[in-house]
């Protein structure tokens, strides 16, 4: 029994040990350096760019880091390091510290906490690294950029659809749910407050439940089911994020309240991100609208700030992305014209 | 002259605490008792509620299983995957019952075998979930089964949804096991005195063992309801489940530590969970507030019971006085 | 009552040519290289009680142990009615038909009582095998009705007390029909009314052709129960003698090695007349209107059956308990003790009945116990960490004058003996230089040469200047030790003996209310 708890030991130090190397492998350094469209090379004569970012899972995540290491390394970054903090603030503030140690000359932030992160951000100044916040804004410290999109014009767009869809009902006569999704989450925080801002300036649109979910699909579903209970005839639904709304869909279907797009007693459905799935929905008429982020946008631009940073190059304090309308009249053209992270290739 | 209250005030708390409640009910959200929201009340609850009948039984035998949450989400994303790519209601059924008794094993060796707290190896087992069920559902953070897969939890029958049922049938037949058999009996004798059962001659590990493996399966079949009712998964779907869980057992009047409550106790809990979120819900209370309110209402109710239980034993002590 | 009660136990043919039915024979045990068995023989008869006696650490518990299956021993043999047995685990031990009521109760207290006795043998019924409720609680009310204890079988065990509790594990020893019994003082809870109840229950288990083996640290019991008695000390057997041809003077020579001439020590007289610590008319749940006072440096005993309130009243005194009315004075100046910290604060020290549960954290070592009552003051202030040097300083201390016997100061209290664990429970609250000493059975499960000890401590604060209230249901030991003694019942005080002229018969006979 001893020996076997020793070994048992043995092997989870192992495991750990490995799983250590295998995170502290740095992303892969291309030993390409000929491109020379960098110029100056500062410090140890390596052009180093580091991403720390709060997650690395899902898609749009995805194709903004991968859009940012396929941009550096065209600008003729040396190494780019791109670290994953699980959602974590803890983990992040470690890892830009670890970035600050490896000697980046920029780093870029992708928060997990606006607040939580600021330390980290000050430790960046007293190193003079210049840090540039990309997707969600950074509370504190010197932000040398932001680059982000503009959450409350994207919760204003879907509210503004919605309107125009409804035009010339009578007053208060639209009546809309707004589930709510994180409470910390900035991004999450504005799009709610663009979209009640939108509502506003329709008189036919009115609000009458906003629901605390957390951004759990367990709670949205009973969240929708018990909302029509109360108000049966809600016209119209808003998410924070397009994911959010698969929930949505059951629950509208297990009450019997789901009709696709062009059916009168359809209940429209809006959100923001532009996920591959909901896009795709749009022609189904499941959903109304999806408002694209500019994920690829959030990347290269981070990139070419970076690297105009290193070239002397001054850039504005805040850079917003364009993000896109979609419907299902432009969702086909927009694809095609391979301007949506979600429907690329 | 001082106000004296009656003796066992504390008594009438309880039940004048849920006739005003009622009351205010029946006067701000008369919804609530329409049947239609009672039945999904019930369906609201189905998950929680099979989930807490393991819970239940772990925290009778002195135990705690914090994996509960991440149980229901890994045995649901697999239940999905495998839906999605054979379609077989059969196999998925399947699945999800042996994922989850698979991840009830982990905690039972954990705990019976290598004697790691219960806290800790949940703990663990909880992680390693979590991070399997999100590679399942994989980078694009929703697994649609399709509307198939909706059947098994949204079949009506007689008025209510097979999951309602399902729990309905779970919960008869746990109750039995719990309070009729000997390995109920040993549920209990477990959380009372473990080196006692131990002395008598039972497999005290078998018995912890057996215990998480079931907790597992349950979590299994509530992983297949969640994700039924979806049509599929997500990210972190249910994670977080076992606060739920861990509030119906204790409001239920379950000990904490062990060897004392019952199903039945956990039945209203499990009502008074899922009621109360829907109420909430149904009153649209603010998005702030929400938690504030939940929060409140369960610390009040499990107060109101560890009061009554002091009052009990000054009762006792007091009538030792009077008798001289 | 045509059959006898008894008669499983009878159905055995009794073989006449060989008497003893267990033997054990030359049992070894090592705990990590320290040898705590040196080659143990003892057997026992049928229809036999066995006495067993043996001072701390002598290896009593663990040779019972083995015998129960909780520790295997290394080396040596056992046979069971000539056949030679092999007890793994409890289980075996109980196949083998031996029944082990331990000290500290091992029952389920949530459980009805039906349950704790069939708890591994549950009987069944129906097709799904459900418990037959019914079927086990008429078998439960058999045993319960053969050792006389009036209770319904479906009634709570922690409802029960402490006396009833050991009952219900007697009860449980019969329903496995076990040929070989073994007690664990058995009686250290119990009344006196009670104790005799047990004793005619283990008489008719001799007249079973049972084989009783009694663990106890009361020769009386010994005398009045046992027909032989085995000593063990230090590992080794010193003998086995036929009660009725030895004397307390002789085993007690046994038990500690050498003649012990001076069992209690040599209490010094009273030279103040100062109050140390007055009571008026404390009264609540189990107290009626109790008034008494102690003076300084004296030692006050407490005597009266389990249940007269005893503990009560020092609980009461160390704010544990809540009183109705009545006030307290220390030193002559009124004081209001609502909480044990606020006792503490007045410079009292409980030691209390249960120093398992409620004196000790069993889990922790030698070192941080003795620290506990005064860890205000081995704290660095506004840091807030511990002065190590200063608590190692305080167990060093401790360790030679209690004499505490352990590997070193980093040995958790849980693996200590009894006695032991006293000592370090006496230098605990001694470390805390109080002014009053309340003792709740001090010498409760401890050996003789330890309660010597024991005594010898109280004396020493005594003269150092504490006073002492040692409550105690051992006559012979408060008379020993005290300067006065009140004997409580009911909750009342009465009666007040000096030590001069208090005998062991006045005591019981004013407890029991003979008077």
């Amino acid at each position: 029994m001893k020996k076997m708890k020793r070994v048992l030991l043995l092997i989870v130090i192992a495991l750990m040990a490995s799983a250590l190397v295998a995170c502290s492998t740095p992303a892969t350094a291309d030993d390409n350096s000929a491109n020379d469209e960098v110029a100056k090379r500062l410090g140890d004569g390596v052009n180093r760019i580091g991403f720390a970012m709060a997650e690395i899972t899902g898609q749009a995540v995805q194709t903004e880091a991968q859009a940012f290491e396929d941009k550096a390394k065209e600008l003729g970054f040396d190494d780019v390091i791109i670290l994953s903090a699980e959602n974590s603030v803890e983990t992040q503030v470690t890892q830009i510290k670890d970035l600050i140690t490896s000697e980046c000359d920029v780093i870029c932030v992708y928060s997990a906490d606006a607040d939580g992160v600021v330390p980290a951000v000050q430790a960046c100044n007293e190193a003079g690294i210049p840090v540039i916040a990309v997707d969600r804004g950074i509370n504190g410290g010197e932000i040398y950029c932001t680059i982000a999109s503009n959450n409350i014009s994207d919760g204003r767009d879907v509210a503004n659809y919605f309107g125009l869809m409804t035009e010339g009902e009578a007053e208060d006569s639209v009546k809309v749910l707004h589930i709510i999704g994180n409470l910390s989450s900035t991004a999450q925080k504005e799009r709610a407050d663009g979209f009640r801002i939108g509502c506003e300036n329709w008189g036919q649109l009115e609000i009458v439940d906003e629901v605390a979910t957390d951004a759990d699909a367990d709670r949205i579903y009973n969240a929708v089911v018990d909302a029509f209970k109360v108000n049966p005839d809600i016209k119209a639904i808003f998410v924070p994020y397009d994911q959010l709304l698969s929930p949505v869909v059951s629950a509208l279907k297990e009450i019997g309240m789901f009709y696709p797009a062009g059916d009168p007693n359809h209940v429209m459905l809006g959100a923001v991100d532009g996920a591959t799935e909901q896009l795709e929905w749009l022609s189904e008429g499941i959903n109304d609208i999806s408002i694209s982020l500019d994920f690829l946008g959030f990347g290269q631009t981070a990139a070419s700030v970076a690297a105009d940073y290193v070239n002397g190059i001054s850039s504005n304090d805040v850079v917003l992305t364009k993000s896109i309308v979609c419907t299902a009249g432009n969702v086909e053209y927009l694809a095609k014209a391979g301007m949506l992270w979600g429907l690329s290739e | 002259m001082k106000i004296r209250l009656p003796k066992n005030a504390i008594d009438y708390v309880k039940p004048g605490m849920f006739v005003i409640f009622i009351v205010f009910i029946i006067i701000r959200v008369p919804i609530f008792f329409r049947v239609d929201n009672l039945i999904s009340v019930v369906a609201q609850g189905a998950v929680i509620g099979i989930a807490s009948i393991g819970m239940t039984m772990v925290i009778l035998a002195g135990e705690i299983d914090i994996s509960v949450g991440a149980m229901i989400y890994c045995s649901g994303a697999i239940a999905s995957e495998v839906f999605l790519s054979t379609q077989s209601m059969v196999l998925t059924i399947f699945a999800a019952i042996v994922s989850g008794s698979i991840f009830g094993l982990l905690n039972g060796l954990g705990v019976a075998k290598f004697k790691i707290p219960s806290i800790i190896t949940t703990l663990a087992v909880s992680n390693i979930l979590t991070g399997m069920g999100s590679l399942i559902i994989g980078s694009d953070s929703t697994l649609i089964a399709g509307d198939a897969y909706k059947v098994i939890s949204q079949t009506k029958i007689l008025g209510l949804l097979s999951s309602a049922w399902l729990y309905i049938i779970l919960f008869a037949l746990f109750l039995v096991i719990v309070s009729k058999t000997r390995f109920g009996r040993y549920i209990y004798a477990i959380g009372d005195n473990a080196d006692a059962l131990r002395a008598s001659g039972i497999n005290l590990e078998l018995m912890q063992t057996m215990i998480f493996v079931l907790t597992g399966t349950l979590c299994g079949i509530g992983g297949l309801l969640s994700t039924s009712r979806l049509g599929g998964s997500q990210f972190n779907l249910s994670l977080g489940t076992e606060i739920y869980c861990i509030a119906a057992v204790v409001v239920g009047g379950v000990s904490m530590t062990g060897g004392k409550g019952s199903l039945l106790g956990t039945l209203v809990g499990v009502f008074i969970v899922a009621a109360l979120d829907n109420l909430l819900r149904l009153m649209s209370v603010s998005a702030y507030i929400y938690g504030v309110v939940w929060g409140i209402a369960i610390f009040t109710i499990v107060l109101i019971d560890i009061l009554k239980k002091k009052q009990d034993i000054r009762n006792r002590q007091r009538q030792i006085l009077d008798h001289k | 009552m045509g059959i006898h009660p008894f008669c499983a136990y009878m159905s055995y043919k009794v073989n006449m040519e060989s008497n003893d039915y267990l033997i054990m024979k030359d049992i070894h045990k090592s705990f990590s290289s320290v040898e705590v068995l040196k080659g143990v023989d003892f057997s026992v008869k049928r229809g036999e009680i066995h006495g067993f006696l043996g001072g701390n650490g002598a290896g009593k518990s663990t040779f019972m142990n083995i015998l129960g299956g909780i520790y295997s021993k290394d080396s040596g043999d056992i046979y069971i009615n000539n056949k030679k047995v092999e007890i793994a685990n409890p289980m075996r031990a109980t196949q083998n038909g031996i029944s082990f009521i331990h000290q500290e109760l091992k029952l389920f207290s949530m459980r009805s009582i039906a349950d704790n006795i069939f708890i591994s043998r549950l009987p069944l019924k129906g097709p799904f095998k459900l418990i037959d409720e019914v079927e086990k609680n008429k078998m439960a009310k058999k045993w319960l009705d053969m050792i006389e204890l009036d209770v319904s079988p479906k009634t709570i065990v922690e409802r029960l007390s402490i006396a009833e509790q050991q009952m219900v594990e007697i009860a449980k020893a019969l329903s496995y029909e076990s040929q070989i019994i073994i007690f664990d003082e058995p009686t250290s809870s119990l009344t006196k009314k009670e104790t005799q109840t047990l004793f005619r229950i283990i008489r008719k288990l001799k007249e079973a052709r049972a084989c009783i083996i009694y663990i106890s640290h009361k020769f009386e019991e010994i005398f009045e129960l046992c027909d032989r008695v085995t000593v063990l000390r230090d590992g080794k057997d010193v003998g086995t003698v036929n009660v009725s041809e030895t004397t307390t003077d002789e085993l007690v020579s046994m038990v500690i090695g050498e003649r012990l001439d001076q069992y209690f020590p040599t209490v010094p007289p009273l030279t103040s007349e100062e109050n140390a610590l007055e009571a008026k008319n404390f009264v609540n749940y189990k107290l009626n209107d109790i008034s008494f006072s102690l003076k300084k440096g004296e030692i006050l005993g407490i005597f009266g059956l389990v249940g007269a309130g005893r503990s009560e009243l020092a609980r009461a005194v160390f704010g544990l308990d809540h009183l109705v009315s009545g006030e307290l004075f220390i030193n002559g100046k009124k004081t209001v003790i609502k909480s044990p910290q606020a006792a503490i604060r007045a410079r009292l020290s409980f030691l209390t009945e249960d120093r398992r549960s409620e004196g000790l954290v069993l889990s922790m070592d030698i070192n941080s116990n003795l620290n506990l009552p005064i860890i205000n003051k081995t704290i660095i202030p506004i840091i807030g960490l511990l002065k190590q040097r200063q608590m190692k300083a305080n167990t060093t201390e401790a360790f030679s004058q209690f004499h505490i016997i352990a590997r070193d100061a980093k040995q958790r209290v849980k693996f200590l003996s009894g006695g032991n664990q006293q000592k370090v429970v006496l230098s605990k609250w001694f470390l805390s230089s109080p002014k009053v000493f309340i003792f709740d059975e001090p010498t409760r499960g401890i050996d003789v040469k330890t309660k010597a000890e024991i005594y010898e401590q109280i004396v020493n604060m005594t003269s150092a200047g504490c006073s002492a209230i040692v409550i105690s249901s051992e006559a012979p030991e408060i008379i020993g030790i005290c300067h006065r003694i009140l004997v409580m019942k009911g909750g009342r005080i009465v009666g007040e003996y000096l030590r001069e002229n208090a005998t062991e018969e006045k005591l019981i006979k004013s407890a029991m209310g003979g008077e």
